[in-house]
């Protein structure tokens, strides 16, 4: 009776073992066929290179005496060895060169921190409760670099991008710090009646004092203060302006530091109140061509498909001026996350 | 009189800020050019505090006296060019480009030329000027909103040359540019406002030294083509590799290769766990059988 119960036990192990094969190798199928990724980096292959003291190489019948900067110091004294160029000289080994670039500044509290290198995504990183983050970039060459970072608050909107023009030494880390990134914002209502509030909102800083500044035919700067969690809310009376169309956008400050401003978002104030739908991300739902949340060299290749073609999309002609241009661009380049 | 003084004090305070408020391209470079020579011109730019995204224009050269050696882009601030910058006509540079998230500074480079003075015949120098004509810089307001803008004109003279040309060649051969253009990931995409959704492939890199070139694209045992972003797969049903190069302007160039579907038979792994299952499915088998 035992035997029988071990053996059909080994045949339940064997049956499962046959099961997680097929799994295991239905899986892979699966995520083979439906995964689209860059697997490898073939090459790299320069030009022959130009010999010269101070391109680091020693070569050319440079010397340690001729060129140290290539070559290395000359060896001193020591044990009894000549000091002539061809001598044997203890090498020791070259101390580690890291070229990269570091981002510190603040956000908002626990959210995701993009940066951007030369327009294309390139690391993320999440913000602490205080809404402090550092982050890092390397493998860089030496040149002049466009970086850019924006953050996503808790409810997934995001940050205008800061950009900073850094120049990149090699062999040397560059770090940018004091960043302030600005205020995310976003409305409950699209079209308010007037005289009803409109709930304007997002998140910055903990405490931060955010000023809000409401465009009409006079603008308007109203404050108010972010909570522990950063986030901020302004009820605007909007029997303070005229019936039309109007834009908002948000700065925040502490401790003496500024933000830039938010990006400016747009409401109409009318004779009903019309909510906001709750996934609307101001801004970015037309420019997003692929439907990634991301706007990025996809969409820029599209517009630029279109650029001075007739007839384009309309989708594609962000100003709806019936052609693909430099404006188009602008506005792209405006919501670029990478 | 007093309106009137006060209409006049406005205005000038109104005309001032708007002068100051307008944005910069500037050309600068040494303003004598030696024949046999090459000289290197900068485009500049100083937002004088806007916030700006978008630049375009055509610079205006002298052809008769000035040879275009090379356009050098490797430091520009312009990181995606709408067109890039490229003799469109006789003596006409066409640019275009953006910069994703805005700039605001002065003194960065949007581009550099490399001209090199012609035979000038009997006349020993002339005076020429280099323009930049249908100048447009956008402000980073999320609309395109045009920026007052402004540039200036770059004279400069051509002389004979006195002194020794191989000097000037070898300090360029000092600062020539060796390294390949920058590690870069193409994107597989469809959309239906293009190609008629069909797949392309998206590429873009930068190159520090002189600039990208330009990018050939490779599909299975084709030869490499001169290709643009977006470039159209033939291979609709992604069974080919893609192989993507970017040639910066020294010839430097680096290639990654794409795989836009891997076929799940080609995976290595698949067939290491085949064969552990096999063995240890016959093993277990024996065992149970001894027993």
């Amino acid at each position: 009776m035992n035997k029988k119960k071990i053996n059909s036990n080994k045949n339940l192990f064997f049956l499962g073992f046959i099961f997680f094969l097929i799994f295991a190798v239905s899986s892979a199928e699966k995520t083979y066929s439906n995964s689209v990724d860059v697997t490898a980096t073939v090459s790299s292959t320069t030009t022959p290179p130009v010999l010269y003291c101070g391109d680091n190489s020693c070569n050319n019948n440079e010397t340690c005496s001729s060129c140290p900067r290539d070559c290395g110091a000359c060896p001193t004294g020591g044990s009894g060895g000549s000091n002539s160029d061809n001598s044997p000289s203890v090498s020791t080994p070259p101390p580690v060169i890291i070229t990269q670039a570091t981002f510190k500044g603040r956000a908002y509290p626990s959210s995701d921190v993009k940066l951007v290198k030369d327009g294309v995504a390139v690391a993320s990183t999440k913000s602490g409760p205080d809404a402090n983050f550092e982050i890092s970039v390397s493998g860089l060459s030496s040149g002049s670099y466009m970086f850019g970072l924006w953050a996503e608050d808790q409810k997934g909107n995001r940050s205008l991008t800061n950009t900073f023009n850094v120049s990149v030494t090699a062999g040397i880390s560059t770090t940018v710090s004091g960043i302030f990134l600005p205020p995310t914002i976003n409305l409950d209502k699209s079209e308010v009646k007037r005289g009803d509030i409109l709930n304007i909102f997002g998140q910055t800083v903990p405490e931060a004092e955010v000023a809000l500044f409401i465009n009409s035919n006079e603008e308007l700067v109203k404050r108010t203060t972010a909570d522990d969690s950063g986030s901020w809310l302004y009820k605007f009376d909007t029997s303070e302006i005229e019936q039309g169309s109007h834009t908002t956008k948000a700065r925040s400050a502490k401790n003496g530091n500024f933000s830039m401003n938010s990006q400016t978002i747009s409401f109409k104030v009318g004779s009903k109140s019309v909510l906001e739908e709750v996934a609307k991300k101001p801004g970015t739902e037309k420019i997003d061509l692929n439907g990634d949340q991301r706007v990025n060299i996809v969409e820029f290749s599209i517009a630029a498909y279109w650029y001075k073609r007739t007839s384009p999309p309309a989708s594609v002609d962000l100003n709806n001026d019936g052609k693909v241009n430099l404006v188009d661009f602008s506005i792209m380049a405006y919501y670029w996350t990478g | 009189m007093n309106n009137i003084k006060k209409t006049f004090i406005s205005l000038s305070v109104l005309l001032a800020a708007s002068i100051c408020l307008a944005a910069e391209i500037k050309i600068s470079g040494n303003s004598e050019i030696k024949i046999g020579s090459q000289s290197e011109i900068n485009i500049n730019i100083d937002t004088q505090y806007q916030n700006i995204n978008a630049v375009e224009g055509n610079i205006i050269f002298p052809d008769s006296v000035l040879k275009l050696k090379e356009i050098k882009t490797g430091l520009s601030i312009i990181n995606f060019w709408v067109e890039q910058p490229k003799i469109s006509s006789s003596g006409n540079i066409r640019f275009s480009g953006i910069i994703p998230g805005g700039y605001q500074g002065n003194g960065s480079n949007i581009l550099s030329l490399i001209f090199e003075a012609k035979e000038l015949g009997m006349a020993s120098s002339v005076q020429r000027i280099i323009k930049i004509e249908n100048l447009k810089i956008l402000l980073n307001d999320g609309k395109g909103t045009l920026a007052e803008a402004k540039t200036n004109d770059f004279r400069f003279s051509i002389s004979k040359n006195t002194t020794d040309i191989q000097n000037t060649d070898l300090e360029n051969n000092l600062h020539k540019d060796i390294a390949s253009p920058e590690l870069f990931e193409p994107v597989l995409s469809k959309n239906q406002n293009i190609f008629a959704g069909k797949y392309f492939l998206v590429f873009t890199t930068q190159d520090k030294g002189s600039g990208i070139d330009h990018y050939e694209v490779k599909e299975g045992e084709e030869d490499f083509v001169v290709a643009e972003t977006p470039y159209l797969i033939k291979d609709q049903n992604l069974k080919s590799r893609i192989f993507v190069k970017a040639i910066d302007k020294e010839g430097n160039e680096i290639t990654v290769e794409y795989s836009p579907k891997k076929l799940w038979y080609l995976n290595y792994w698949l067939y290491i766990i085949i064969i552990i299952g096999i063995v240890g499915a016959v093993f277990i088998t024996k065992k149970s059988h001894k027993k």
